[in-house]
């Protein structure tokens, strides 16, 4: 039985792991996630885009790229299964996109 | 003119030990060039860290002559590799961006020595991971349905496609429709394939570990809590990954043994992304992640658990969907 989830959001274009991947993980198709950027920290870089939220669902290999979001930003992304099973509710993360860009690991747990 | 005359030496100095230095590398390179390769190479995906940059590459058994197939170029790259050989077509999907905001995934059969590419499908809805059969004669694949009422796809289940007849039939149904079917793969005689089945529930993800005749028919459940799996070559035994780490499973006796504990490696972790049993070698391959160096790494054990050791590792992205192919017919 497995209740850690991934979702792996690849902005442009530097990859960070900002977290431990959970003993156990499984990437899980079809996850749900949406996330709206908190504020800037400073000038985009020559390859950032302009969005400042996201949305989408993990596709057949657990991940969804976001190319056009706003680099050198915190951002806050959240992972939701209420449509599934309404005891998950939705996991919301902080994050910090440097210039470049950064991929992310954020995990949802069961209540 | 001191000076001159250090700068000289220097230089001199530089071509000296560049000759030795390259006549080396000449016989290193002539040497590798004759070296006949191995009955068999193992052939993987690297889903890369950056948003279409993930490919496919093969490398010896022994870790050595790792080349890249296929490389990404602008918005295409490659998610997985299915094959039993170089010489044979393999099954491969392939990321491409449809628009500035879609992207998609596709399967392809590749002739790698024709340089070919022949879509699968062309039915609507969400395609993913494919394996060929051992005998080359079909393909096992993941895919949504998408419907003429529903834009969305459907839930992911195990599809059948008949290389020769071009016929494709859904294997896996829809009658449990809180569950979804992923990570198809073919037992050695091309009759059964096993996949993962996974529901959601209140207490978190359940996965089981299921088998589906060919011929269709109500799957079988094998074990539970497994997220990885294939056949041993002589199809008795199977390699699973569970909890507490991998593991030889008996499915007849329903006997697990555990022959590589993660404790064992504690600064790595693992995620789901297939398995490989070698045909010739007793090997098993598998990708896993080192947490101290940030690499993707790809291991070889014994079936025995004897000679866990790393052949290959990349900060590029993550290793996905290994498998052992013969190098020739």
């Amino acid at each position: 039985m497995w209740s850690l989830y991934d979702v792996v959001d690849t902005p442009p274009f530097t990859s960070v792991f900002m977290m431990t991947i959970p003993a156990g993980a499984v990437i899980i198709p079809g996850v749900g996630h949406e996330g709206h950027l908190l504020q800037t920290n400073g000038p985009p870089s020559s390859r950032s885009g302009a969005d400042i939220t996201f949305s989408g669902q993990t596709g057949s290999f657990g991940f969804e790229d976001h190319e056009f979001i706003r680099d050198n930003a915190d951002w806050q992304i959240s992972v939701s299964y209420i449509g599934v099973i309404p005891s998950c509710g939705t996991k919301s993360l902080d994050f910090h996109i440097p210039q470049g860009g950064q991929q992310i690991y954020a995990v949802c747990f069961l209540h | 003119m001191a000076m001159a005359r250090t700068a000289r030496i220097a230089v001199t100095a530089v071509i000296c030990g560049g000759a030795l230095i390259v006549s080396i590398g000449i016989v290193n390179y002539i040497r590798s060039y004759f070296q006949p390769p191995p009955d068999e190479v193992i052939v993987f995906a690297t889903l890369g860290n950056y948003p279409f940059q993930d490919s496919i590459s093969t490398v010896w058994p022994d870790g050595s002559h790792m080349r890249r197939i296929l490389e990404p170029k602008g918005r295409r790259s490659f998610l997985s590799v299915s094959g039993n050989s170089l010489t044979k077509p393999m099954v491969v999907t392939i990321y491409q961006g449809v628009d500035s905001k879609t992207k998609e995934n596709h399967l392809f059969i590749y002739d790698l020595a024709a340089g070919t590419w022949k879509r699968l499908t062309t039915q609507k809805g969400s395609e993913g991971y494919g394996a060929i059969s051992p005998d080359n004669s079909r393909v096992v694949f993941e895919f949504g349905a998408q419907t003429e009422e529903n834009e969305k796809p459907g839930k992911s289940r195990i599809w059948l496609t008949d290389l020769r007849s071009s016929e494709t039939r859904q294997l896996t149904t829809d009658q449990d429709a809180d569950t979804w079917d992923t990570r198809p793969t073919w037992r050695p005689d091309s009759e059964e394939v096993l996949f993962l089945r996974f529901k959601f529930s209140e207490r978190g993800v359940l996965s089981k570990l299921m088998s589906v005749s060919t011929n269709g028919g109500e799957p079988r459940l094998l074990a539970e809590g497994v997220v990885d799996a294939c056949y041993s070559p002589d199809g008795k035994r199977l390699a699973i990954v569970a909890t507490g780490g991998l593991q030889i499973f008996d499915a007849e006796m329903q006997q697990r043994k555990l022959i590589l504990p993660w404790e064992k490696l504690p600064n790595y972790r693992y995620v789901s992304g297939g398995l490989t049993w070698s045909r010739d070698l007793d090997k098993i391959a598998f990708g896993i992640s080192n947490q101290n160096s940030g690499e993707s790494e790809l291991w070889t054990v014994s079936s025995d658990g004897a000679n866990a050791t790393k052949i290959y590792g990349t900060k590029l992205g993550r290793i996905s969907d290994p498998a052992f192919v013969r190098t020739a017919n």
